[in-house]
């Protein structure tokens, strides 16, 4: 490993901050630690995370969870297939007041803007894409100064 | 301890661990951070993480690296946190402490700057100067001189490219020794007699 010259200011650094003592931790943290799993402890144990949960709960959770969602997913593939819920949703969601209506605007909406702005010189366009431009990118620069500004201002500690 | 319901009350071992790497955890978290009441939640947060594992912890050599590793992982992650959304701007920033920092300087007799101080005197000083600079260069230093990480690393952690690393390093080390070396003001508050580099 090479060391760097004593004399430079890498040098220098290495030196000052070499085996510097350990701060002295705030008396009240070892307090603060202890009350804090004293307060934990007391929870019961449905508050605290899944990795705490007792091994026999965590298990009966997951098998559970697997049957319930065999359960769910065999449910919804018999009540399709055996009612022909399928296609029944299909007509319920044709029959319904208003959808198509939705539907026809929408498709009205688009052409309408479609024809629009074929209708607009290109050159207008361009002057509207390059204004969007320079208010971003002025919008960027007043955001750069401002913090600038206020972290040059702001204390480091 | 993870799967056993926990007492009340922690293991002696746990208070006698806990004494025993309070200081260093605290400390980690501090030069990060730079404040004390942020760093000693921090050493809260990792302590508390420690009670969860203490099984393994307490017969392990390494247990003293976890923590730190631990300590360090929360503090970058308590500053990511709060500036994330300043991260494209502070590409941009330039601050005093940067500004100062011009080419490599020789120091004259650096081999006596520190003769006659008390380690802890030493930390005093060292560690308020660190405070001085600003955090994207005290950060990346302290994880280069503390906690040995290579640029690479840092550069990672800190999700910026490894050129902005290095020049951060080398202008947060060059505003260090100015601060400890020119500051007239400085030097007068410690004592010190800064020399003319």
């Amino acid at each position: 490993m090479n060391f760097p010259a004593p004399n430079t200011v890498e040098g220098f650094v290495e030196r000052a901050l070499r085996a510097l003592p350990d701060r002295a931790a705030p008396g009240a943290l070892e307090a603060r630690v202890l009350a804090e799993i004293g307060r934990r402890a007391v929870r019961p144990w449905w508050t605290k995370s899944f990795a705490q949960w007792p091994v026999v709960v965590r298990a009966g959770f997951l098998v559970v969870s697997v049957v319930a969602a065999a359960v769910l997913a065999v449910g919804a593939i018999a009540f399709g297939t055996e009612f022909g819920a399928w296609s029944v949703a299909g007509q319920i969601v044709g029959r319904l007041p208003g959808v198509e209506a939705v539907r026809e605007f929408a498709v009205a909406l688009g052409s309408a803007a479609i024809a629009v702005a074929r209708s607009i010189p290109p050159l207008w366009l361009d002057l509207a894409v390059a204004a969007l431009g320079g208010a971003y990118a002025l919008l960027i620069a007043l955001g750069a100064a401002t913090y600038r500004t206020l972290s040059s201002a702001r204390p480091t500690a | 301890m993870q799967n056993q319901p926990p007492g009340l009350s922690p293991p002696a071992d746990f208070t006698t661990f806990m004494r025993n790497y309070q200081d260093m955890v605290f400390t980690t978290a501090w030069r990060l951070v730079g404040v004390e009441a942020q760093a000693e939640d921090i050493a809260q947060e990792v302590f508390l993480k420690a009670y969860e594992r203490f099984e393994m912890l307490a017969v392990s050599p390494a247990a003293g690296g976890w923590l730190k590793t631990v300590a360090t992982n929360l503090s970058l992650n308590h500053l990511q946190r709060y500036r994330k959304r300043w991260r494209f701007f502070s590409e941009f920033a330039r601050t005093d402490a940067e500004g100062e920092a011009g080419p490599d300087f020789e120091i004259a007799a650096p081999e006596t700057f520190f003769v006659g101080l008390e380690a802890e005197d030493r930390r005093r000083i060292v560690e308020e100067a660190l405070a001085r600079l600003p955090e994207h260069q005290r950060v990346p230093l302290v994880l280069f001189h503390f906690d040995e990480l290579a640029y690479d690393e840092i550069a990672r952690r800190l999700g910026v490219s490894l050129a902005k690393v290095k020049t951060d390093i080398l202008r947060g080390r060059t505003a260090l020794a100015r601060i400890l070396t020119c500051d007239p003001a400085f030097g007068s508050k410690f004592g010190l007699n800064p020399s003319s580099a």
